[in-house]
């Protein structure tokens, strides 16, 4: 498969609330990149020429929804046979009356022990992070999510974040639950929530799909039995820019949290 | 244009009723039965020494012919695997009972002559190759397959490599009606598709109908897959044991106390799980099993309550099962522990026929059946782990995954032949369908986890009214006419549709040799097949038709031509066809059944409309040495969805555009048989990207991450490259081909006979493709495209002795 080759002769320029906010720079003969940083509750559009052909594509940088520590709570039930806590996530959003969409990544940074074949500890221990603990297989089956998301979201494409709409609880305060399969007593959590553009969600979804359907397995993520025996057909990414041209252009804004349990 | 076509059906009717009387025929009338076995032979062929008038047994080995009324008359009666009988009519009484030698038990010069005076059937888009033929095919690893051998056959093929799910004429296998003594089956498949359910030593015929539906055939739109099975040995008991590399099988038939009451029981088993649990005990003292097995068991038994009635039960069970057992311990500082996980995946059929059939008079007989068809799947897990110093139970989870669709059919049959060269057929069927298309359940020793929707989960139950009639008519010598009905209404699930179907066919023969016909058939679907693959995967989900899935309607129109050469060793075949797909329903893109969570009629595009049209032809060489047949179809197989390829015309996966297949069996004598089998065909069309371009993972930005979270990735990076696809099925995999081939070496021993079969699939082990995927060079960052083929060369030997 060709990998088109990049256009380092483009005029790029961003526009915010239809005003030339700022240019965007060729950088490494690949990328260009631009120099301020989007502000919130605004429209962008982003105008590419090249050869005398314009390609363009339109977006919105919603509002923050701010995740507060002290209000987003994790319950936890300690299964003193399952030697742990079985998570229940809860976390809260004042839901504006227009329609929002989000993403949730969830995160846990555990503590791992490993043990020498004398059962000796080994130092140092180790820490890792997995910011999508419901993606991996074994433990699909533990989690569940609120009814009220539920429905917009498929495990079973490995996604690595939660995409969701405010369809059943539009313009209310609500909180929100994931039960996230179980924790350990040394388990920390963290949570990025993004309110999201209609185009990032559109993005992301196609994402999700796209990379799952298109049999990558170079990464192993992919490489089950399921994939050869259930292929399925490859679907297209979602591209929002006009004129002709292939690629996505879409705000959001993000916060995160940590949570502690314990 | 409901009420135009019944009128003209009625017309039709009067037209044959004035067409009854005045014409110089004898009628004479009895059964077919097997001269070893006295088993009734179904579609033994009958006809006339000086007319081109031919009739076959019907499904009870009945049948009744039209003679000249003239001194001296012949009528013969043959069936391939038989010896050819002649009789005078002159001497023939009613309700004679004419008993066929099979030709193995009676070997002798007479036979040249008999493989001279074969019969030509006429019939439109039927194949049907007799189970003596089929099973002197080559084999797949010591298994002939029933379906995979009509795979072979003009018009019919097989899906992915290794499948022996059938598409016929550019449908789809849940487009294929398969009945089994009459009882509908959901799942034909063993293994993805490996082998199919149907056992070749339990089955007695089995005929595949493309087109030219009889109207008393319906609910699906492509094909008729009729398999009759065995009623057992009238005689004496007889046995059969074959031992073959993937599986062992047993068959028995014989009489109950008098030969009144006979039975036929057949099981079968794979084989390659035994040496699996061994490996798994003797490597890791059965700590670790993994593997695969299946059973089929058939059972049948028919008991004559008098010459004309008869009652029959048949009962046919089957399981597959993929499982996991796993045992460990954990001995650590913390803990010491043991664990047990045990996984499994099983599917199977299970279907009961009750049949009850009178011939209350030569001329008028009825049949009633009651049956029961389920098809299971289900996924069970189940994981514990146990303290060991405490001796308590610490975990203990369970997962059920359950989809059932079961149906409850009982059908009233009526056969009339109102004169000799007019019969009716008619029937009253009324089914009932309760589909569960996918229950879970769950169990934990926390109760917060548990869940179970089995009550909340959807059972679609559905009913089918069904009414048919159906003449055949024989208008002169050449002439023939067969016209039919098939209404069905279909309701429940808040849902009702009355669908009206006419089925015509016309034969001509000009000749004793040559017969030309056409036929046109409008077939209708109240039942759809959720799948992304058509593999003849168990989790495949079937649903019945909803307001928003419609039942899928397919018109039909066949022309087919058969010529016979005056020796009767060669018949040739020609078929055209052109069929036309409306309210089809196909997956969203990027949907699958695994994103079947909850509204699965959301998940659909609906109202896809198809074509298909092709031609078939068929050389075959019946008799002799050298046998065999070379088939060639060319089609066109196309879809339309408003959702899909950006609602353009696309060919469906399974469109191949040319495929041909050459079979030949050869005696070098009566003791070694070779037997070979080509395929060649065009390749499946698939999806493939014409480029890609880089992707910026949205997950993988510098946002804002809390301290002591200084990972990089928010999430595992999936991609990072984006493909760019045209259209669907824009490319095309290589050409398929495979050779394989046989040899038996048949042995007739003072009780039965002894074959050994060596056999080879794929002889020169072509790598076929069965699937595609991407991998990216680790070295040089390119994305390589990969083929995973399946089988490559497979030799095996099997062991079959009948006592």
């Amino acid at each position: 498969v060709d990998t088109l080759l990049p256009i380092t002769n483009a005029k790029v320029y961003l526009y915010k609330n239809d005003n030339l906010f700022d240019s965007l720079i060729q950088q490494n003969g690949i990328y260009y990149r631009g120099h301020l940083y989007p502000d919130m509750d605004a429209h962008y559009s982003l105008k590419v020429l090249v050869d005398n052909k314009l390609y363009e594509a339109k977006t919105f940088v919603p509002l923050n929804k701010k995740l507060d520590s002290a209000t987003n709570k994790l319950n936890a039930v300690f299964d003193a046979k399952q030697n742990g806590f079985v998570n229940k996530l809860e976390f809260y959003i004042n839901d504006p009356a227009e329609r929002n969409y989000y993403e949730l990544f969830y995160g846990i940074r555990r503590i791992v022990y490993t043990y020498d074949s004398a059962g000796f500890l080994i130092l140092p221990i180790k820490q890792i992070v997995t910011f999508n603990p419901f993606t991996i297989q074994n433990e699909e089956i533990y989690v569940t999510l609120d009814p009220r998301i539920a429905d917009e979201i498929n495990l079973k494409l490995f996604p690595n974040s939660l995409l969701f709409s405010d369809n059943n609880f539009n313009n209310s305060q609500s909180s929100i639950f994931i039960n996230g399969g179980l924790l350990y007593m040394t388990d920390t959590l963290v949570a990025v929530l993004r309110n999201a553009s209609k185009e990032y969600i559109d993005y992301r979804r196609s994402y999700i799909e796209h990379a799952y359907n298109s049999k990558l397995h170079y990464n192993g993520t992919y490489k089950t039995i399921g994939t050869f025996i259930f292929p399925l057909e490859p679907t297209k990414m979602y591209s929002n820019m006009q004129g002709g041209a292939l690629g996505v252009f879409a705000g959001y804004s993000q916060d995160s949290c940590i949570i502690k349990g314990y | 244009m409901v009420s135009k076509i019944s009128v003209g059906l009625v017309l039709l009717f009067s037209f044959f009723v004035s067409t009854l009387f005045g014409q110089d025929f004898k009628v004479i009338s009895g059964v077919v039965k097997d001269g070893i076995t006295n088993e009734n032979i179904i579609d033994a062929v009958l006809y006339g020494d000086s007319s081109t008038q031919e009739v076959s047994t019907d499904n009870y080995g009945h049948f009744i012919f039209r003679s000249m009324d003239r001194p001296s008359q012949k009528m013969l009666v043959t069936k391939a695997g038989y010896n050819l009988m002649e009789i005078n009519t002159d001497t023939f009484s009613a309700g004679a009972i004419i008993y066929l030698m099979p030709r193995q038990a009676a070997r002798s010069l007479e036979e040249v002559i008999v493989r001279r005076r074969l019969g030509n059937k006429t019939g439109i888009s039927v194949v049907e190759i007799p189970i003596n033929k089929l099973k002197m095919l080559p084999t797949i690893a010591g298994e002939v397959d029933v379906l995979k051998a009509y795979q072979l056959m003009p018009g019919i093929q097989g899906g992915s490599e290794g499948s022996s799910g059938l598409f016929v004429r550019g449908g789809s296998p849940d487009q294929n009606l398969i009945l089994i003594d009459d009882v509908p089956v959901y799942n034909i498949s063993h293994l993805g598709g490996f082998l199919s359910i149907l056992d070749v030593n339990a089955v007695n015929k089995l005929s595949v109908i493309k087109g030219g539906f009889p109207a008393r055939f319906g609910g699906r739109l492509s094909s008729v897959v009729d398999a009759r099975m065995k009623e057992g040995n009238a005689h004496q008991t007889k046995y059969k044991f074959d031992l073959g590399l993937i599986s062992t099988k047993f068959f028995v038939e014989g009489p109950l106390k008098n030969s009144k009451t006979k039975y036929m029981l057949s099981a079968r088993r794979f084989n390659l799980d035994i040496p699996a649990r061994i490996l798994s005990y003797t490597q890791n003292k059965g700590q670790i099993l993994a593997g695969y097995s299946f059973y089929d068991v058939y059972a049948k038994i028919t008991h004559d309550i008098s010459k004309n009635k008869k009652l029959s039960l048949f009962i046919y069970n089957g399981r597959d099962n993929i499982f996991l057992f796993q045992n460990s311990t954990i001995d650590n500082l913390l803990i010491k522990a043991s664990t047990k996980l045990s996984s499994s995946i099983k599917w199977g059929n299970t279907l009961i026929g009750l049949k009850y059939s009178n011939y209350i008079k030569p001329n008028f007989n009825i049949a009633t059946t009651a049956s029961y068809t389920l098809f299971k799947y289900s996924t069970n897990l189940f994981s514990s782990e146990t303290d060991l110093v405490r001796n308590v139970k610490t975990t203990d989870a369970t997962f059920r995954f359950l989809s059932s669709i079961r149906d409850f059919t009982i059908k009233q049959e009526l056969n009339y032949s109102l004169s000799e060269s007019l019969q009716l057929k008619g029937g009253l069927v009324f089914i009932n369908k309760l589909a569960k298309p996918s229950s879970q359940s769950s169990a934990y020793r926390d109760s917060v986890l548990s869940y179970d929707t089995s009550n909340a989960a959807a059972h679609l139950n559905t009913n089918e009214a069904i009414i048919y009639i159906e003449a055949d008519k024989q208008f002169s010598e050449k002439w023939k006419l067969n016209v039919g009905l098939h209404v069905n209404q279909f309701f429940g699930n808040r849902f009702s549709n009355l669908s009206v179907q006419p089925r015509l066919l016309i034969t001509c023969k000009p000749s004793k040799n040559f017969n030309s016909n056409i036929g046109y058939s409008i077939m209708s679907q109240n039942l759809h097949l959720l799948t992304n693959n058509n593999a003849g995967l168990p989790t495949d989900l079937w649903v019945p038709a909803t307001k928003i899935a419609v039942p899928s309607i397919c018109h039909q129109i066949s022309f087919a031509n058969n010529y016979l050469t005056k020796n009767r060793y060669f018949q040739f075949s020609l078929d055209m066809y052109y069929k036309y797909f409306t309210h089809l329903i196909e997956f969203k893109d990027g949907v699958s059944f695994t994103s079947f969570q909850s509204n699965w009629e959301q998940q659909i595009e609906t109202n896809g409309i198809g074509n298909a049209y092709g031609l078939e032809v068929l050389a075959e060489k019946k008799e002799g040495r050298l046998s065999g047949w070379v088939g060639y179809t060319l089609s066109y197989n196309n879809r339309k969805f408003n959702g899909i390829n950006s609602g353009k015309v696309f060919p469906y996966k399974y469109d191949r555009r040319h495929s041909l297949s050459v079979v030949g069996n050869y005696s070098v004598s009566d003791k070694i048989i070779l037997s070979s089998a080509f395929v060649l065909t065009s390749g499946f069309a698939i999806t493939l990207p014409s480029g890609s371009y880089p992707t910026v993972n949205p997950a993988n930005n510098n946002g804002v991450i809390p301290n002591g979270f200084d990972y990089p990735v928010l999430g595992s990076s999936q991609l990072d490259k984006t493909f760019i696809y045209t259209s669907r099925n824009n490319d095309r995999m290589p050409l398929y081909h495979r050779l394989d081939a046989s040899i038996t070496f048949h042995k007739q021993k003072l009780r039965g006979t002894r074959d050994w079969v060596i056999s080879f699939y794929n002889i020169y082990n072509k790598q076929n493709p069965y699937f595609y995927y991407f991998e990216q060079d680790t070295k040089t960052q390119k994305l390589h495209l990969y083929q995973l083929s399946l089988f490559p060369i497979i030799p095996s030997i099997s062991y079959n002795r009948s006592f």
